[in-house]
């Protein structure tokens, strides 16, 4: 039989019918355990607000230049208004048709992190009008975000490939295929490449320990790769939504330790650099730890990775340039984006 | 499993005898980790290793990679629970896809007990 309600929308109606069932069960194991006794469940409406029917809907243009890399203000600036709308009670709808000249691949990662993040926390939806130029839709299309959206295998024409965690854990095996994909777009076989692979998983791990105050392994993670067979290069982004390295333990451990004058005069870009050179310590105060990012930074500034990026709260770091800058605007999670020419 | 070779050396393929995508420092955190190396294939080969007085070889290539989690849990784990000198003494690496390996694991050896 045909499925006919397999789209994005229904897929996120049956994933907040699934998360109020859940918790009707825990209330109901709650109730039982507490020794309060128990009552049959009244029988559960799961009439499902389907907020893109009865909420207003408030377009907002996509920037010029959708990019997080090269444009990040602008970008989170987008974002910033679009929760607006959601806070609001609107549905957003993003416009990538009236303005948008060009859409780079880490942008799209950016945005899809983004908008399941506050489509969870504002029980709505995002809706994107697609752009009309048949180029930026085919850089769309081309992304891999298609197959992403439809959970199916990366078609022949896909130059991307995105990933979001599965389970609670790191995913080495999702890193694995991200570079097979990658190498075998690129240069028609599978080849290796080891400071990519390992990056991921650092990454991943830094996500797992340290992206949510009060546990570890609950923050998703996104991950994607796209090729650009003429540069004969490799794009690599992974980006979580999570609190950020300067909302980490760790950071809050470091501030809280320096004195008052010192904390007002180390910037939040330097707290960065030195993190970056390992000069904070490890959170838990193990000084064998903490070699994950300054691994990073070594391989970025050997051309390991080429054109590595940072993005984390107000803090824009290029690394390859040695360049450590403050934003205007905050990115609410941690954001890593390299390349590989190999 | 420890294999010897020709010249009776004792050896460890992590990508054959262990996995090609190894993962993070904690079983908890993911599949393939440093902790689990660490428990199933380097503390008894090591421990074989001694008691038969010989080095223990460590081959290195053949995955996708390492994060440094992954290594200083492992190595560095060995040489919490034997002692660096111990460990740096038994250990020899084999890297030919990332030439630098072998020194930054001494390294993590190294500092373990610091």
């Amino acid at each position: 039989m045909k499925k006919t309600h397999r789209g994005a929308g229904t897929r996120y109606l049956t994933r907040v019918r699934q998360r109020e069932a859940l918790r009707d069960t825990r209330r109901y194991r709650h109730r039982k355990r507490s020794g309060r006794g128990w009552r049959a469940r009244p029988a559960r409406r799961f009439t499902l607000r389907q907020p893109s029917l009865t909420k207003p809907v408030e377009t907002i243009p996509a920037p010029e230049n959708f990019d997080v890399v090269g444009n990040p203000e602008e970008f989170i600036a987008t974002f910033d208004k679009l929760e607006a709308v959601m806070r609001n009670g609107s549905v957003p709808l993003l416009d990538f048709s009236e303005r948008t000249q060009t859409v780079s691949s880490d942008a799209i990662l950016a945005m899809v992190a983004i908008a399941t993040r506050l489509a969870r926390k504002y029980a709505t939806v995002v809706r994107l009008r697609w752009p009309t130029d048949p180029v930026l839709a085919g850089a769309f299309a081309s992304s891999g975000l298609k197959s992403y959206l439809e959970d199916t295998p990366p078609t022949d024409t896909d130059l991307g490939m995105i990933r979001r965690r599965h389970n609670k854990k790191v995913e080495s095996k999702t890193a694995r295929d991200l570079i097979a994909f990658s190498t075998r777009a690129l240069f028609g076989e599978r080849r290796r490449e080891h400071a990519s692979y390992a990056t991921f998983i650092e990454c991943m791990g830094n996500t797992f320990e340290h992206s949510d105050k009060h546990a570890e392994g609950q923050e998703t993670w996104w991950a994607s790769i796209n090729c650009d067979p003429l540069a004969r290069k490799a794009q690599c982004t992974f980006v979580d939504i999570g609190i950020g390295i300067f909302e980490s333990v760790a950071f809050k451990g470091f501030v809280r330790r320096m004195t008052g004058a010192v904390r007002k005069l180390t910037s939040r870009p330097q707290v960065l650099r030195d993190l970056l050179q390992r000069k904070i310590g490890s959170r838990t105060g193990e000084s064998y730890r903490n070699r994950g990012m300054p691994k990073i930074y070594a391989d970025a500034r050997a051309g390991l990775l080429q054109n590595l990026i940072i993005i984390t709260d107000n803090v824009y770091a290029d690394i390859t340039r040695d360049e450590f800058k403050t934003m205007n605007r905050r990115f609410k999670g941690t954001f890593y984006h390299w390349e590989f020419t190999t | 499993m420890t294999t010897r070779d020709d010249d009776n050396r004792l050896w460890v393929f992590i990508a054959r005898d262990f996995s090609e995508t190894p993962g993070p420092r904690r079983q908890d955190e993911g599949d393939d980790s440093g902790e689990e190396f660490l428990e199933r294939c380097l503390i008894p080969q090591f421990e074989a290793a001694r008691a038969a007085g010989r080095s223990l070889w460590i081959d290195l290539d053949g995955t996708e990679g390492y994060a440094t989690s992954f290594l200083e849990e492992a190595f560095g784990g060995l040489a919490r629970k034997y002692g660096s000198a111990a460990v740096l003494a038994a250990l020899q690496f084999k890297s030919d896809d990332q030439s630098y390996l072998p020194q930054e694991i001494r390294t993590y050896v190294q500092e373990a007990n610091d």
